[in-house]
């Protein structure tokens, strides 16, 4: 390792991406939603990918154009000035002075998610979109002092895993298998050939070229195969989860969600949770609504401003008004109005959106809670105000 | 025969507003100091029923006037006798209770709030009362609904009001209010002893229907609710269990009902569909479906092997009316305002939750006082909210702590020679809270 005392340039290398890091955790724990969806929305790999996914360019995405055009003039530019886990990585990697560092022969994965998540992307399903390392860095440090749930607390492991693998091996994650460093080499590599084409000179060796191509090609099919595999999987279930408002189609919200929690972290009631793997592997750790406690506020968008990835859309508030995420369905044997006749129209009191009825039948006396399916967005509110156990009202996908 | 067309048209009218339905002698013995020369028959003139203008015999005066006698009523008359001034209550049948009594209303809901008891004061000693009675009350300990049963009920709200020393007149319809200019000086009442009318220096209207301060011309939102009649099923514990064959998961046996403190019978609810409680056409309506409707079910109920030998003990003499008029009051209760918790300085009660986990929430002095006309409070189920409150606002315990703050209150402004909207708030809470109310 190089001990030398580090020249000025270096110097101010580190400056600037302790100055990074300091502002990337600042980003992340500040209250505003819109604070923390910068982060994980500079990386190009992350805009690239989801705009392609989602077939639009939405304002969040051109957060990701500085860096983009820097990655194509400087190469790996962010990389040395600004990454907050590349500078945490590089730390990690210090820290283990005991005996040579070893060096580890890999093949280039990070290009290989890269291209491959590029490919899903085409298909509608960015793969591997959430081992984005900025989004990584915000599902770990935003969970600082928010909860302390174990099922929550692991959805922030990656930042730990990526620098428990930087104390063995240090660079791998940032040369070998980080997508955002790759997406930047990729892109560098992409305007030389351009230019080389252009000038018809060929200036550089073909060294890396021909591989390059190679991989490109594999990775790109082997991305198509998996993302059309993954797309076709979970339609057959019978269940969908309920996801936030305005979220994008199954399963392709399962492939957009970078998994930073920042939508979690944003409700106000806390009905977004992290999916344990109840429907299925694709969407492990993507953000489920559960109404257990509270209900999606009225009155509210704030998951909607939190998402880097257009996982979830952003909404203007009469537009979330209008965004179903489910629609109430009832049980009339449970009802015990319904059944039983009881004092009950909880459902009916707290619906925020006078989408329930009681109907009454002549016939046989009996009354009913109705909902009106274009009134009802599936805020949940009749499910846990509903005082039958199970409930007789529940919000279905 | 004219004078025979006019009798038969004025027992029409008079049928008509359903006031032939009082019955019986008063309570308290009363002058009869009618002038019954005086001619106040209607007539017809040009084809309409007209009624001559005419001088009412005053029956009493009184410093405080409750009209209608249900939870809320009860408690006011209580309070403001407690407070130190005359009092009067008038109730149009024969006992008091209201829906809690003649509805066969017997559960009381909405008392707690996550867990901790928010209504306390008159409501809460007239079960403690009720507790001492054989089969007087069922399920009344913390955190449970409790039941009573209605005569123990009739039986202990009469004592209280006996012993408090309130002035009581039964079997008197109250049908106007007496005005001077935008202030309530009484109420005109119609009973056996015709048309009567009381003087008071404030009234307070617990009629459920706001029928007072609607005659005073106060403002108010009319509702069409839904209502239904509650009836008693008896001989649950001869129930032949050894007829009724295993049941399947999840299917549900006939509507029992829920228990009442006597064995073997339970209370049934009825929802019931909307209609309007201010149309007497609409009350004749709901009476006779509703009653044929509960014949029916507890025949079928007795066909089914097992059930032979339960019978109806009875329908409710009451019709089941849960809201007809909202007052528009100096404070409009909203629902929004319940869930965001918002406290109020002029609170003089709280309610409670009741199937929706909502927490506990401050009544305002300003929902009890109407907008325009002075001299005059409302409480119980017809106080001041918007419609989405209806649900919270008609339980029985948020109208006893309405009714025991419009007693309060209405007995202060006496005292205090001032109108109720003017009576010093944080006096009345002192007293409210000496009376062993809470107020949030
Ligand atoms: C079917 C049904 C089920 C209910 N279920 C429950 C329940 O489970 N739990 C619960 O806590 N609450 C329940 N309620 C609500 C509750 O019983 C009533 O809202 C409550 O009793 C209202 O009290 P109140 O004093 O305001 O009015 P009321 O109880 O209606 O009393 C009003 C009194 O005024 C008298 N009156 C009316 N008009 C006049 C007049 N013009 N002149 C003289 N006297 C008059 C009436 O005769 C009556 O005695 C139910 C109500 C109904 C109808
Ligand atoms: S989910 Fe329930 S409370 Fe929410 S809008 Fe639909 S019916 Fe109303
Ligand atoms: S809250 Fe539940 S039990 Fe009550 S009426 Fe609605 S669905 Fe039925």
């Amino acid at each position: 390792m190089n001990r030398t005392p580090p020249t000025p340039a270096r110097r101010l290398q580190l400056i600037s991406r302790c100055c990074a890091l300091v502002a990337a955790v600042v980003l992340v724990i500040l209250p505003w939603p819109w604070c923390r969806v910068l982060l994980p929305a500079l990386s190009p790999y992350v805009a690239i990918c989801s705009a392609i996914a989602s077939r639009s360019v939405g304002i969040v995405t051109l957060a990701g154009l500085p860096v983009l055009l820097l990655a194509l003039t400087r190469r790996r530019w962010f990389c040395r000035h600004a990454c907050p886990m590349g500078l945490l990585t590089e730390q990690a990697g210090r820290l283990r002075r005991l005996g040579p560092p070893r060096v580890v022969r890999l093949p280039p994965f990070g290009q290989w998610i890269a291209l491959t998540t590029l490919a899903g992307a085409c298909l509608g399903y960015p793969l591997l979109l959430w081992l984005d390392p900025l989004a990584l860095f915000s599902a770990c440090v935003g969970l600082f002092g928010q909860t302390t749930e174990i099922a929550r607390l692991a959805g922030g492991i990656g930042l730990p895993v990526v620098l428990l693998v930087s104390l063995f091996w240090p660079n791998v994650w940032c040369r070998r298998i980080c997508p955002l460093g790759a997406t930047q080499d990729l892109l560098a590599l992409s305007k030389q050939i351009a230019r080389r084409r252009q000038s018809a000179r060929a200036r550089f060796s073909s060294v890396g070229s021909r591989p390059l191509a190679r991989r490109s090609v594999l990775a790109l099919g082997l991305g198509a195969v998996w993302s059309a595999a993954t797309l076709q999987w979970p339609a057959r279930k019978k269940c969908l989860p309920i996801r936030p408002p305005g979220s994008v189609d199954e399963p392709r919200f399962a492939g957009l969600c970078v998994r930073c929690g920042n939508c979690i972290r944003a409700c106000p009631t806390g009905i977004i949770r992290p999916d344990l793997g109840n429907y299925g592997i694709a969407g492990l750790y993507a953000p489920l609504i559960r109404f257990e406690e509270g209900y999606c506020l009225e009155d509210c968008r704030l998951c909607t401003q939190a998402c880097p990835s257009g996982a979830i859309g952003r909404l203007s508030l009469e537009q979330k008004r209008h965004t179903p995420i489910g629609l109430a369905r009832l049980d009339p044997a449970v009802c015990i109005l319904a059944a039983e006749d009881r004092e009950c129209s909880a459902c009916v009191t707290i619906c925020p959106y006078q989408a329930i009825e009681i109907v009454f039948n002549e016939e046989d006396y009996t009354s009913t809670p109705c909902i009106d399916p274009n009134k009802c967005p599936g805020c949940g509110a009749c499910q846990v105000a509903c005082p039958t156990e199970p409930k007789a009202i529940v919000i279905e996908p | 025969m004219t004078r025979e067309i006019s009798r038969r048209d004025l027992f029409g009218v008079l049928g008509a507003s359903g006031l032939a339905a009082a019955m019986g002698p008063f309570a308290s013995a009363c002058r009869a100091g009618v002038d019954e020369t005086q001619k106040t028959s209607a007539t017809i003139v040009d084809g309409k029923v007209v009624q001559p203008q005419r001088q009412l015999p005053v029956l009493h005066k009184t410093d405080v006037l409750g009209g209608g006698g249900g939870p809320a009523g009860v408690a006011a008359a209580i309070a403001a006798r407690r407070t130190g001034v005359r009092v009067t209550l008038v109730e149009r049948y024969g006992c008091f209770g209201g829906q809690w009594t003649g509805g066969l209303v017997l559960i009381v809901v909405g008392l707690y709030a996550g867990g901790k008891q928010v209504t306390r004061g008159i409501g809460e000693e007239i079960m403690c009362r009720l507790d001492k009675l054989d089969r007087g009350i069922v399920n009344h300990r913390p955190g449970g609904k409790p039941t009573v049963d209605a005569e123990a009920l009739k039986y202990v709200m009469l004592e209280m009001i006996r012993e408090a020393g309130v002035d009581v007149f039964l079997h008197c319809w109250g049908v106007d209010a007496i005005m001077s200019g935008n202030s309530v000086q009484g109420a005109v009442f119609e009973s056996k002893s015709g048309r009567q009318a009381i003087l008071a220096n404030v009234v307070v209207d617990a009629t459920g229907d706001g029928d007072v301060y609607a005659a005073a011309g106060a403002r108010y939102e009319h509702l069409k609710y839904h209502f239904g009649l509650v009836s008693r099923l008896g001989n649950l514990d001869k129930i032949d269990r050894s007829k009724i064959g295993p049941r399947k998961k999840g299917q549900k046996g006939p509507n029992l009902g829920s228990i009442t403190p006597i064995k073997g019978v339970n209370w049934v609810n009825m929802h019931g569909p909307n209609a309007d409680a201010l149309d007497v056409a609409d009350l004749t309506r709901m009476e006779m479906n509703h009653r044929r409707q509960i014949w029916k079910s507890v025949e079928k109920l007795r066909n089914t092997p097992g059930y032979e030998k339960v019978y109806l003990v009875e329908t409710a003499p009451q019709l089941g009316v849960r809201i007809s008029r909202l007052l528009a009051g100096t404070h409009t209760l909203r629902f929004k305002d319940v869930m965001e918790k918002r406290k109020f300085a002029d609170s003089v009660g709280v309610g409670g939750d009741w199937n929706i986990k909502n927490p506990e929430w401050q009544i305002p002095y300003g929902t009890l006082i109407p907008k325009t006309v002075d001299n005059l409070l409302a409480a119980g189920r017809c106080i001041s909210g918007e419609a989405k409150m209806a649900e919270l606002l008609r339980v029985i315990p948020p109208c006893f702590v309405t009714g025991h703050a419009a007693g309060v209150a209405a007995a202060l402004a006496v005292k205090d020679s001032c109108l109720p909207r003017e009576v010093d708030v944080p006096k009345l809470q002192k007293i409210l809270k000496q009376q062993d109310a809470y107020l949030g």
